[in-house]
Formats: structure tokens, sequence, C-alpha cells
């Protein structure tokens, strides 16, 4: 059973809208702890360079020989942008909604740049090289560089709020200075030429593998077949039933797994397929799941099959004899 | 593999274990720090920079090595990137190997990391709901698992083997000063008696996540003997990857991995890598993969790994001592492990592995494998001079 | 040194985005392409290697199912680099050096469009000090534009100048999907994107992929007419702070020049990874380019920018000018890191 990849709507190769969320964490160790916590009571350090020169923000090294640096120096809070850039049209990822400037500022007492906002309430005009600018405090100082909420201009009137450092459980120290950076970003994923056919077909719960120029049919494909590099282009419908060939039993609950656990996660060579697949085995005490036994699909419920692999529930015996395992040989 | 002698004349490790109190600029320079006092070295000593981690996604710093440039004295130098999945520390190292075989630089720092505890290693593989990802329907050890099973048909190695590697690696991970949560008190039973996650792999048969770095200096033969201690020269190197996808792969026995030891020690001069290889670093997540990289190795015939585990062949002062570091059981971290692999294969021909030295060590294997068992990266190293 | 020699390149078309497949099948043409131009079956390239970047696309270990589009079944010596593929360039230009193999090939991959760019950029940086606040590399690239422009050494205008003949030259290359370009004038009456940079001075979302195929020696000579012999390439970074560097030059290309042997003898055309109009001017400097150098007829970065793939694209598309006999000396470049850090020079020759 095979149909031409052409003239089964692969026009609509499948693509989905993804927001990537990552909880990281940031651990900054004591020298950018310590920069940090300084911000927190409105105060800016800097390390002595080798070169006599004090470098702001710090890192525990030399930006240029590398040897670690020790002479902690006390700068001001009011500098002078040595370069900038001005962002008509701020994006999310950006700190301000409205018109704003990046630049780096020489801080009085530093000689190196530090890169920063520059606020100018919205007005290029304001920005120029070799201006005075000055810190502007966050309302809430949290031991983070956006404890400088911006830079401003230095005859910019002072906020009407009394920055305040954020409380703590417990008194905060410079080596063991971490926090959370969550991460977000959009993704519109796309499946591909190839996978889209599998997945299109479990939505309508069928399997369909495809056939790539050495012959194998591979599921779910990717793209490419991987013994010639080239395209895989040939759709093969499969049938529902297939063979255990590898499994083991999870006895700890999985992530995004609905199942109780003990379960089996099995590798399956669906009939006429030469790639396998894993997925669970239910319908069977574990005990008893071995190499060769037979098992055929079962499907989500119509309503809640999709373009992905959630349409397979899992799979069940047939109570068909087992496969010879001598015919299964490459794959054990 | 012709080209010119290199050798490793400078080994750092970081504790591993959650390093929450140092950056990564500040973790890695520890490990670069203790390798150049190894070497004798500064960092302006150095021609060039090779940079392993995990990936990016996993602690969300793309592209690293522009922030590390200068914490790894790599200003004005060559500085390169090597990202090759699990296998990434082994790779690294041999790129620097590289760079001195090729007769371009004559001493190269490399160094290779993770950071484990700023990102969630579990959520990254799991593809944090990716469309159209075929979802790790067992978890991360479920995945191996299954290949486990197929090792133990193939072969008829009994139950109790996995049990048998990691009450071995626990208690050499006892005598790693670098380990991550040393326990000199495990007992074999412990281990047995622990709960069985993936069966057949008990939670103690499993490895850690740590955050770690680990560091080497590489020199042409003019430097070799610039450190106090004797020279780890660079016998054979290699690196193999398959297509993980390919039908009919065997991931049990890979070709990827015997062809990449076979290059190494044929590089090497050895043709019975049983006899002529003295101890072997390998990456061996679960246990049991122990017994089948021995044999993907050729450090046993095949279907033998588990007879030698058996035997105790792989203990310290065994014929085939494996993992006397601990291997994984003393810390994975991902983005460094393969290079601790290497190193610590490196230490034991110097005989600067301290109460995990194997005596009169002269030829070590170092190993390391990625992706899904599709990734390899080999080096044999030895104390005479090639 | 040995020699080796670019023997085959062949790219994709650089579109703003391909939806014809995904990021494995994208790799598919180009990598077919350069095998065929190269004479040598898949099974006779002993090394390949790859750029990518599993953020482009989402997804941890992105280049694992690359792979399958490379075709080293059933196990091949390989490696990748978290790089622009320029770098596996030069990894497997180290490889070949070591004498025992004689082939290698080299893709890269920037799939560039299923990903919010600027965002995903953003964490390229700093992690304490720059990220948190959000910079995309343009910003970065017009601090450094500005920068320029307050030393004197260039205008407004001259930029929109750079992007504007850019613009022409992409027209012209079949492998890059613009199909218009803009007159100066046009140019300057764009917005800022992030002043002094217009989206015209910066370069456009990008999908593409590119493979490339060394040969050493008598290999080289057998498979390729015209063999583009590597004389020399280097790589150099400098530190990553902005605010330590001095921005108006690039230290790094000029060491990179030097060591490759750039400033020897000067070259016809100069194929240079200047994705931000400024760029070209700073590496101009750094790269000895001199008045009688070509300078990205392909349209360079400013015609098309497959991020990963935009450096190895740069090698290719200078290789090509002596593979097809149009000159005996060419430059390419490349470069990584915000506002040039890291800086790669490959000089190409004819054979002598």
């Amino acid at each position: 059973m095979t149909d031409d990849a052409s003239d089964e709507g692969a026009d609509a190769m499948l693509s989905e809208p993804w927001t990537f969320h990552f909880p990281y964490t940031r651990t900054t160790g004591p020298v950018v702890g310590r920069f940090l916590l300084g911000l927190r009571e409105r105060r800016i350090f800097g390390l002595r360079m080798e070169d006599g020169g004090v470098l702001v923000p710090p890192h525990s090294h030399d930006p240029r020989t590398s040897r670690e640096l020790t002479e902690w120096v006390e700068v001001g809070t009011a500098g002078e942008v040595t370069s900038w850039t001005w962002i008509p049209e701020p994006s999310p990822q950006h700190p301000l909604d409205r018109p704003f400037g990046y630049g780096l500022v020489v801080l009085d007492g530093a000689t190196t740049g530090m890169f920063h906002v520059i606020d100018t309430d919205g007005d290029e005009a304001r920005m120029k090289t070799g201006m005075r600018v000055k810190v502007r405090w966050a309302r809430r100082l949290k031991g983070h560089i956006t404890d400088i909420a911006s830079f401003v201009p230095v005859d910019a009137p002072e906020p009407d709020y009394e920055p305040e450092p954020v409380e703590l459980e417990e008194p905060p120290t410079a080596a063991r200075w971490r926090y959370d950076n969550p991460f977000s970003t959009d993704y519109t994923i796309l499946a591909g030429e190839a996978l889209s056919h599998h997945l299109r077909g479990l939505a309508e719960g069928r399997f369909v593998g495809m056939r790539g120029p050495s012959g194998d049919v591979l599921i779910p494909p990717d793209g490419a077949d991987p013994f010639t590099g080239e395209a895989v282009t040939e759709a093969v419908e499969l049938p529902d039933t297939g063979t255990v060939v590898r499994y083991c039993v999870v006895n700890i609950p999985v992530r995004g797994q609905q199942v109780e656990v003990p379960f089996v996660a099995a590798d399956i060579l669906l009939d006429g397929a030469d790639s396998t697949f894993m997925a669970m085995i239910q319908g069977i005490p574990p005990r008893d799941v071995r190499l060769g036994l037979r098992v055929r699909v079962v499907w989500a419920e119509e309503a809640e099959r999709t373009t992905g692999f959630e349409s397979v529930k899992w799979f069940e015996p047939t109570g068909e004899p087992d496969r010879d395992l001598g015919e299964l040989e490459e794959y054990l | 593999m012709s080209g010119q002698r290199a050798a490793v004349i400078g080994i750092g490790q970081t504790q591993l274990a959650r390093r929450l109190h140092m950056s990564i600029a500040e973790m890695t320079r520890q490990a670069a720090r203790r390798a150049l006092d190894d070497a004798g070295m500064d960092w302006s000593d150095i021609d060039a920079v090779v940079l392993g981690k995990t990936p990016d996604i996993f602690d969300g710093h793309l592209f690293p090595e522009h922030f590390l440039a200068d914490a790894l004295g790599a200003v004005g130098k060559p500085l390169l990137r090597i990202h090759t999945a699990g296998s990434v520390g082994g790779h690294t190292a041999i790129q620097a190997a590289h760079l001195v075989q090729a007769g371009l630089f004559e001493k190269v720092l490399t160094v290779a990391y993770a950071k484990e505890s700023e990102g969630d290693i579990n959520w990254a593989v799991s593809g944090g709901g990716l469309p159209f990802y075929s979802p790790l329907v067992a978890g991360p050890g479920g995945y191996f698992a299954p290949h486990i099973r197929a090792y133990m048909r193939r072969s008829g190695a009994p139950d109790h083997i996995g049990v048998k590697i990691a009450y071995k690696d626990r208690r050499n991970a006892a005598l790693n000063p670098y380990a991550h949560n040393p326990d000199p008190t495990i007992t074999y039973e412990r281990i047995a008696q622990s709960p069985m996650l993936w069966e057949p792999i008990r939670y103690l048969e499993a490895c850690p996540s740590s955050d770690g770095a680990c560091a080497m200096v590489i020199v042409s033969d003019a430097h070799a003997d610039r450190g106090a201690l004797p020279p780890a020269w660079i016998l054979g190197t290699a690196c193999r990857s398959e297509p993980s996808t390919a039908p009919r792969r065997d991931t049990i026995n890979p070709v990827g991995g015997r062809e990449a030891s076979r290059a190494a020690c044929a590089q090497a001069g050895i043709t019975d890598p049983q006899r002529e290889i003295d101890c072997a670093e390998m990456y061996v997540p679960f246990s049991w993969y122990e017994a089948m990289w021995m044999e993907n190795m050729g450090l046993a015939d095949e279907g033998y790994g588990w007879r030698r585990v058996e035997a105790g062949d792989h203990e310290i002062g065994g014929a085939m001592p494996i993992n006397m570091s601990g291997g994984l059981m003393s810390g994975n971290a991902t983005g460094a492990t393969g290079m601790i692999r290497f190193a610590e294969a490196a230490m034991q021909v110097r005989g600067q592995a301290g109460e995990h030295q194997v005596d009169g060590a002269k030829r070590a294997l170092g190993h390391a494998f990625g992706g899904a068992s599709s990734y390899f990266a080999v080096w044999v190293v030895g104390s005479e001079r090639p | 040194m040995r020699d080796v020699a670019v023997i085959a390149f062949a790219q994709r078309l650089n579109e703003p985005c391909y939806d014809g497949g995904n990021d494995i099948e994208i790799l598919i043409e180009p990598i077919r392409a350069a095998v065929e131009q190269s004479g040598l079956r898949r099974d006779q390239i002993d090394f390949t290697t790859g750029g990518s970047n599993d953020f482009l696309v989402g997804r941890a270990f992105s280049f694992l199912r690359a792979l399958d589009a490379v075709g080293i079944h059933p196990a091949k010596e390989d490696s990748h680099v978290e790089m622009d593929a320029a770098w596996a360039f030069y990894e497997a230009w180290v490889r070949l050096q070591i004498g025992d193999i004689d082939t290698a090939m080299i893709w890269g991959l920037g799939k560039t469009s299923m990903g919010n760019i600027p965002e995903i950029m953003s964490l390229s940086v700093d992690p304490y000090y720059m990220a948190p606040l959000g910079p995309d590399p343009a910003s970065l690239a017009a601090i450094q534009a500005r920068a320029l422009i307050d030393a004197g050494r260039c205008t407004e205008r001259e930029l929109a100048e750079i992007a504007a003949a850019r613009q022409r030259s992409a027209v012209a290359n079949p492998w890059v999907a613009l199909e218009q370009p803009k007159t100066v004038d046009a140019i300057l009456a764009e917005g800022y994107r992030a002043s002094p940079l217009r989206p015209s001075t910066c370069p456009p979302p990008t999908d593409g992929a590119a493979a490339l195929i060394l040969a050493a020696g008598d290999v080289a000579r057998e498979r390729c007419a015209r063999p583009a012999w590597i004389r020399g390439v280097d790589h150099r970074t400098d530190g990553h702070s902005l605010g330590v560097r001095d921005l108006t030059r690039s230290a790094s290309a000029r060491l990179a020049a030097e060591r490759a042997g750039a400033l020897e003898a000067p070259v016809e055309v100069a194929e240079i990874h200047a994705a931000f109009a400024h760029e070209e001017i700073i590496l101009a400097e750094a790269l000895g380019l001199g008045d009688g150098v070509q300078i990205n007829p392909s349209g360079g970065a400013l015609g098309a920018d497959p991020i990963m793939a935009t450096g190895l694209i740069r090698i290719g598309e200078a290789a090509r000018h002596v593979l097809e006999g149009r000159a005996g000396r060419v430059l390419a470049h490349a470069t990584a890191g915000p506002c040039l850090q890291n800086n790669l020079v490959a000089v190409m020759e004819g054979e002598r």
C-alpha cells in the first residue's frame, strides 16, 4: 500500500507555534556576586586591572591577560557615554516599552565602558556621545543588573520613589549569590515534508512511514534516508500491528506520562517497517512482556487524536503467537 | 595517524558536585589553572584554546565561548568550540591534540564543562513539549535499559553484573578526591536493594548529575618535559559517528565504537588491546554499559565483557581495571565527562592518580560516547615516548 | 603545510523562510550537490563535520538528526562545532594537515525562520551584565557603527552605499532570493532599526544551508580541474566586553589575517562576513583589502545571512572564483560573537 507523496495534501506541511519556557538559574560566584549585591546597596564596585585601570563591571580576571584580579575599587554612579544606539521600536525582549538607548558608560573612576540602558524619556535628540549620565536606581533592588533601571542624563530629576532593597530570607553572600533567570521565546516549529506524512496519518488513526532510496521504510521519518543521505519520498501506509523487539520495565513516574507504574516501554517494529519506535505496552502484566510479542496499537479516541505522538495511547497484545526471534535477530 | 608527537603535560579538574559558589568562568578557570600549574605554565604560554560543553539549551548560555574567551586566556588566540553530544569532552580533547599533531600549535589548552545546576537536564532531554517531537516514553534511563536487556540476552549475562560494576565504581569513587558525594561505606547489598528504576537499572546503578570542569594542556614534543610530572604521550586518537536513525543498527556493540577503538589502537601500535592496554576510563552512565563497552572497545572478547566483570578483572589491581576514578558514578557533568575520562586515563600513565592509581600503568584508553550510542571518541595514551 | 584545496561547494537558495522542509530536509540538496560536484562517493569522504546551533530550531542535539542527510552510514570519522560552519571548515583543514586522510566534507545549517533570532541571540552575551538587558546583535552592532562614525571613519550615507551595492550584487546572485535592490536614498529613507543602523544596513533574516568538500594533494588534482588551494587559514578571538575593546578596530581579524598570510600579497576577491554594513569598513582595514579588491561579489551577509552557515558560504563563494577560473588569489572571512569578536581568515589560490 503506497500513496504518492504529491497528491495527498502534501501542501499542508505541518507547523505549530510553540513557546519555549526554561527556568534557568544563574550562579554568579563571588566577584559578579559582590558587584550585584553592591547594586542592592546602591554602590558600584570594580576591580583594578593589571594596567592600572578599573574594570566595571568586574569579572574575576583581567580582560586582556586573564590573570586573577583582587583589588576592589568603588567608583561613581555617574559617568560618560562613549557610544550608543537608539531603539525606536522596542520589542518584548527589551527592558523598556518606549523608545530608549543602549550605550557604553564609563563611570567616574572606571576606565572601561559598561553596557546598559540609557533612558531619555523617549527623546533621541538628547542622546550624544560624551553625554553625562547617572544611575537611575530601580524601585526594588534585587542584586541584579537591572537594579540599575537605566542611566539617565545627569540633570534628569530624581524619581518620585526611594529605592529599597528587596527583603531576603537570610543575609546574602556574594559567593553564593544566584537568581532565577527564566527565558521564553516563541518558535514556529516546522515538522518537515516527510514527518508531516506520518503525523497526518496519526491524526487519522493510521501509521504512515516513508521509504527512501535504500528501500527501507522509516517510521517516524525525519526527512533523510540515513543510508544514502537522500530524501525519503515514498509514503507507505503500515498496519496497526507489530512486534516487541526491545523493552524495559519502568518503575518510576515519567514526566508527562499518565499511566501508573510499573509499565513497559518497548521498541516496536511495525509490520512492514524497517525502523523501530518506542511506545508503552498495556493490557498485559509487565512480567509477561517478552521479545517477539505481537502487539496492536490502541489509538486515542478520535476526538483526542492530533498530528502528534499522543495519538498513540499504547500497544496491547494481539493474542497471536510470538514471532520467531530468529527472524528478528538483526533487531535484537 | 602520522603527524607530530603530542603529549598531555597538565591536567586539572574541579570537584564534581553542585557548584553554587562559582560562576562558569570561575569553575572553568579553576580547572584550567590547575592544568596550567601541573604543566608549569601560565595563561600567556598557551597558543590556542579548544572548548567543549553540554548543549546550550541545557543551561541557556548561547555560544558561551564568547563570554569565556578572556576567562580562558584566549584573547588574541584561536578559540574553537566543539559540540558532539555526550562524547563532546572526548572530541574536544582530540581536536586539541590535532592542533598539535598537525604541527600548527605547540601548547594548547583544552577545557570542557557542564553547569547542570543552571538548567534542568531532564526537561531539556525530554524536549520540553516541542511539537512533533517523539516523547521519551520512558525517561532518559528508559532509552538505555532496553539495550541493556538486549545485551543480557545476547551475552547470557546474569542479573547481578550491573550491581557488581556499580559496587566497584562506587568504591573507586571513594578514592577519587573530585567525586560527587562519595560514600566509602557503600555495600553491594545497598546497591542491589536500591529501587529498580528502569529494569534492569537500579537507582544506585545510575550516575548522578553534577557540575564540573576538566582541563588539559597538550603540547608538542619540544615542551613535553616542561611539567614536574612525566608526560602522557598521545599514541592514538579516533572518533566515529553513526546515523542514529538507521534501522538494524547494532546499538549494543556499535560499529562506530568498534572502529574508533580499532583505529586508535592501530595508531598506538596495539594489536591486542586486551594484553597491551593496562587500564581504561570509559563513559558508563549506567553500570551495565561497562560490560558492553569493554567488548565494544576490544577490551573483552564479544560476549565476555560480563565474564571479565565476574572474574573481577575490572578492579584496580585486576587484569583490566576499568574506571579507576569511579567513572560516572563519581559524578556526571555531561559536557566535561568525556574529557574527564580522557584525563583520568592520562593521569594513570603519568602515575598521577593517587589512591586510584593502577600500579605500573603504561598504556591507558579513554573513551566517551554520546547521542543514541552514536557518537564515539577514543584515545590511547602511554608513558613511553612513541 | 600540506596542500589542501576546496574542490566543491554547494548551497541552497538563501531565502527569508524556506517552508519546504525541516532542518534536515534543508540540508539534503546542498550536500548531495557538493558530493556530486566533487566526483567522490559519500563513502570516499574520510571526515565530516558541520556547524549548526540547537537554539535556532529549539531542540537539543539537533545535529544528530542532521547526520541523516550527511550520509555517514555505517560510521565515519565525524565532528561538529556549535559555531559558524567556517570553524568546522577549520577543524576539517586541521584534520587533513595531519596527513593520514585525504578528503573531508563540511556542512553548515542556518534554519533561522523557526525562532525569534533577536531574542535567542540575546543569550549569546555576558549572562550577568548584558543578557538580562535584552540586546540583539543589531543593537550591539549599532554601538560599534556609532563609534566608527564618531571616529570620522564613515557616514550613514556611506553605510547606505555599502548596503545598496551589496543588494545589487545579491540580486545578481542566483543563490539569493532578493529580487529588487534598494537605492541609497531609499535606504536612507528607512527608519532606524537601531540607530545608526537601518533594516538594509543589517542582515536580512535568512534560511540557508551549504556544503563544501576539501581534498588534499593529488586527490584534489584528480577530482578538480582548478582546486582552490588553501594557502593559509587562521582564527583569533578578542575579549568579550564591548567596553574593554576598541570597537573601531578588529584586532583579532588583523591577527588572523597576518597568521593566514593574507597580507603577504594582494587578493583579487574577498568574501567577508560583514553582516552589518559598517563591519565592512573595519574588516577591509584589518584584512588589508585595498582599492583593487572586489569585496563580496555574492552580496555577502547583507544579501543573505543564514546564521551558522554564513561564514562557510563566504569560504565557498570565494573558492568558486578560483574553481571557476575567475581569480587566482582570494580571501574568505567569517566572524562570530558580538561586534566582530571572533574572526577567521582563509586565503586560497589557484595552481601557481
